[in-house]
């Protein structure tokens, strides 16, 4: 699926993420949980839909490590 | 408005206050990773600290308008958040200036967290544990509302409140501080490290199957 300029996914600082699981709880929908109770994104752009609730799994967050990116411009420039 | 419903409106809003600061207390102490009140889902007791918080602020708002305006005593908005400067009661009414303040600084910080980074922001976050006691010694010295030490019901009211945060900070502390690292929840769980295995050797991860466009 090509990716649209407006799009926006999921994205979480692995470095700042100690695995509170709050994001987990709060958007089932697009992120699920690994063993060790971690994070595991959905890579897809979050649907309209389902926006509020990515809002609120990146308020809920007590270390700030989940955010919320959009379109590809982001993707580019953390690469560098 | 009648200076006795000002006034009891004021005690009122004041025990009010200390009741949810009290729980606002417990649900931040108690609520960290891996650990969960009994019956509350730690998102729910994120969202319950959040916004129970918020809202003993509306009742402070209301305790301190009613101080100020009430003329039996003079109180001034000066006094309301400069520390001792009261002329009545400068001690007792002093520490709840000082409270606000404190209570300022932590509401203002976490308003802005997403702002001003986490670091700056828990540091802050910290003076709560400061900021309560220094509520309760101002709510029993003046509790009573006729200028001496809090009596009766609301006085067995502030000890309970002080019982309950104190339980859950023993709790704490007793539990520990270090959260349990991956390695440990694999040497703990022979059930939990037997489904790591699964996972780490599955084809499956990173899919989702949930969401789809």
């Amino acid at each position: 699926m090509p990716r649209r300029q407006r799009d926006r996914t999921l994205r979480v600082d692995p470095i700042k993420c100690e695995g509170h699981a709050l994001c987990i709880e709060a958007f089932p929908e697009m992120i699920t949980r690994d063993p060790w109770n971690y994070p595991v994104l959905n890579p897809l752009p979050i649907p309209d839909h389902l926006l509020r609730h990515a809002e609120h799994a990146v308020k809920v967050c007590p270390v700030l490590a989940l955010r919320i990116v959009t379109g590809d411009r982001d993707r580019d420039r953390e690469r560098k | 408005m009648d200076s006795t419903v000002i006034w009891y409106t004021g005690q009122a809003t004041g025990i009010v206050t200390l009741v949810l600061f009290s729980l606002v207390m417990v649900l931040g102490i108690s609520v960290r990773r891996q650990v969960r009140l009994p019956g509350l889902p730690r998102l729910a007791a994120v969202a319950l600290h959040r916004s129970i918080s918020l809202l003993a602020v509306a009742f402070l708002a209301v305790h301190i308008l009613t101080a100020v305006i009430d003329s039996y005593v003079d109180i001034s908005l000066l006094a309301v958040v400069v520390p001792f400067s009261s002329s009545y009661e400068p001690l007792w009414i002093g520490l709840g200036a000082v409270a606000l303040d404190l209570i300022l600084a932590v509401v203002i910080t976490s308003l802005l967290r997403a702002r001003i980074g986490r670091r700056t922001w828990r540091a802050v976050h910290w003076l709560a544990y400061a900021c309560w006691p220094v509520a309760i010694v101002h709510g029993i010295t003046l509790g009573s509302g006729t200028g001496h030490p809090m009596t009766g019901w609301p006085l067995w009211l502030t000890i309970a409140c002080v019982a309950v945060v104190l339980a859950a900070v023993a709790q704490r502390v007793a539990t520990g501080r270090r959260a349990l690292t991956p390695a440990d929840i694999l040497a703990a769980a022979p059930a939990r490290s037997a489904a790591a295995r699964e996972y780490a050797t599955s084809a499956s991860v990173g899919t989702h199957e949930g969401v789809r466009r």
